[in-house]
């Protein structure tokens, strides 16, 4: 019977969200829930917002979290991404752990030249020392775009290639992170900080080639 | 009765295989950015310097020879083409798409350097020219105003006239300033989390999709040129490896060191709107040549050859005659 929590698992694997807020190592503590404020550099000058709950499977505490993140800009609504995130520890309890998420999201953004919308998968992991109250460990994020409906604007239309074709595109691409995340935590708040370059899947640069985010959540 | 529909999940999951066989990926030629002179054989071409380039000429070619340089480095001369009225006036215009940029052939970063423009260009001279003494007027916009100066500056007594339209600099000190008055970095702009933010949706390496974003980027930047909103300025596709890497192959340069040996006249045609090209900026570059003037077209940016097409055309056919 045991082997049906993993059902779920398997459905959410999909979903993700890119940062994690709070400290991964609160997973055993009572404290069943958090919310999450994120501000920084992470493609695009963004602030996120993330709500999560420690939900058992497999007998293992399970993190699954909520994210909305959306850049700064005139326009608030026009670029935006959402997802859902699984995240647990491969050696629960220990100082020296191997936290990982996994899932999925969706990234929407409205340009001059186009409306894209892409669904992509997320995977990371950061391998660190995990103290109670503090965590310093390596952070590698890797993020897949599997699909993105592009539209053409009229403007792309008319100033460049009326001929474009509208529709899903397989194979976007996709984007390396790597780097470092901090953490500490006071009480029931937890802050952490996450930084290190960010490249497309081949090595080359993003046009915004690093991130730092820092994060504040509550637990509760 | 459930039992009846099971015949449905493999027509289902069919349907959905075959779905996903049709969708397409970014890089296929034609979708997202037209096809350049490689994928589409029926466009005009010329192979020269070990690439193809995009390429017509309009008029008779033992008029004399006005050969049409368009901005960027990366885009194409597309909204340069009214100028082939100039053929009613006498003269025979050759329109090219320069290496990777427009319709030409896609080169690898490391043929995007500035010896190899001038190669190409050298190259174009000599296939469009009947012989070294036809007369050659270099039409230049924007980039196309410096790659005109650089090829003067190689052969200052190859050519016989000049028309250069809001050039941004003829050395690399030029360029810093240009650039630093052009391109003021702001995390907070729209435009600028336009930009970044498309990398998380579209991230791949395959041309087309550099192609697009670089016209993005080139888009969501440019609000010192002052162009008109109303009637773009038609391009086809914007290079991106000859925007992004043309530049860098050549970090320090000054292109004015045989300028004055240059003979014959230059017209610098400047639109009233432009905050970074602006008429002082054109007055500085153009005392780098010696017989230089400069006029000030009403009612334009930067894209003033486009949106003040006749008014420019008779500033031309005048300055030429």
């Amino acid at each position: 019977m045991k082997g049906i929590f993993f059902l779920p698992l398997l459905l959410l694997l999909p979903l993700a969200a890119s940062a994690q807020l709070v400290q991964i190592q609160r997973l055993g503590a009572p404290n069943r829930q958090f919310a999450g404020l994120g501000f920084g550099a992470d493609l695009g000058v963004t602030t996120a917002i993330q709500y999560g709950r420690v939900i058992p499977i497999g007998g293992h505490p399970i993190l699954l979290s909520a994210e909305w993140a959306a850049p700064v800009g005139k326009r608030v609504f026009d670029d935006s991404r959402v997802g859902l995130q699984l995240s647990g520890s491969l050696h629960p309890g220990r100082r020296w752990q191997i936290p990982v998420s996994l899932g999925a999201g969706a990234v929407f953004t409205q340009n001059k030249m186009a409306r894209l919308n892409s669904l992509n998968l997320l995977a990371g992991i950061r391998p660190g020392y995990y103290a109670r109250r503090w965590h310093l460990a390596g952070d590698i994020f890797y993020n897949k775009i599997l699909a993105v409906h592009l539209r053409p604007s009229e403007y792309y239309r008319e100033a460049y290639y009326a001929e474009a074709q509208d529709g899903w595109y397989r194979n976007a691409g996709g984007q390396l992170k790597l780097g470092l995340s901090g953490g500490l935590s006071l009480g029931r708040n937890d802050l952490t900080l996450r930084t290190g370059i960010a490249a497309t899947e081949k090595g080359r640069p993003n046009v915004l080639p690093a991130y730092a985010v820092i994060g504040y959540g509550r637990w509760f | 009765m459930k039992q009846k529909h099971f015949w449905l999940i493999p027509v289902l999951v069919s349907t959905l295989a075959a779905s996903c066989q049709k969708v397409e990926t970014l890089s296929e030629p034609g979708l997202l950015v037209p096809k350049t002179v490689t994928e589409n054989p029926a466009l005009p071409s010329v192979f020269l310097n070990n690439t193809l380039f995009h390429a017509e000429s309009f008029g008779d070619p033992t008029d004399p020879v006005i050969l049409v340089l368009h901005g960027g480095p990366g885009a194409d001369y597309r909204s340069m083409l009214p100028y082939k009225a100039l053929a009613d006036e006498g003269y025979y215009v050759v329109f090219w798409d320069q290496r990777g940029a427009g319709l030409s052939e896609r080169q690898d970063k490391d043929a995007m350097t500035v010896d190899n423009y001038l190669k190409d260009l050298e190259l174009v001279v000599e296939h469009y020219t009947q012989s070294d003494s036809q007369q050659l007027i270099l039409f230049g916009h924007s980039w196309g105003a410096m790659y005109a100066t650089l090829y003067i500056n190689a052969h200052p007594e190859r050519v016989s006239r000049a028309v250069l339209c809001e050039p941004a600099a003829f050395t690399s000190d030029e360029l810093n300033d240009f650039v630093s008055k052009a391109y003021k970095l702001d995390f907070f702009a729209e435009g600028t989390n336009d930009i970044t933010w498309a990398d998380g949706a579209l991230s791949a390496d395959d041309h087309a999709s550099l192609d697009f974003k670089q016209a993005l980027a080139i888009e969501s930047v440019s609000d010192h040129e002052r162009n008109s909103s109303d009637n773009p300025v038609p391009h086809w596709r914007y290079g991106a490896v000859t925007s992004q890497f043309l530049p860098r192959s050549q970090p320090s340069f000054d292109w004015t060191t045989r300028l004055q040996e240059f003979p014959g006249k230059v017209l610098f045609i400047d639109g009233e709107w432009g905050t970074v090209h602006t008429l002082e900026r054109q007055k500085m570059l153009a005392t780098h040549y010696p017989d230089a003037s400069v006029v000030t077209v009403q009612g334009a940016g930067h894209d003033v050859l486009y949106q003040r097409f006749d008014t420019c055309k008779n500033l031309i056919v005048n300055f030429l005659n």
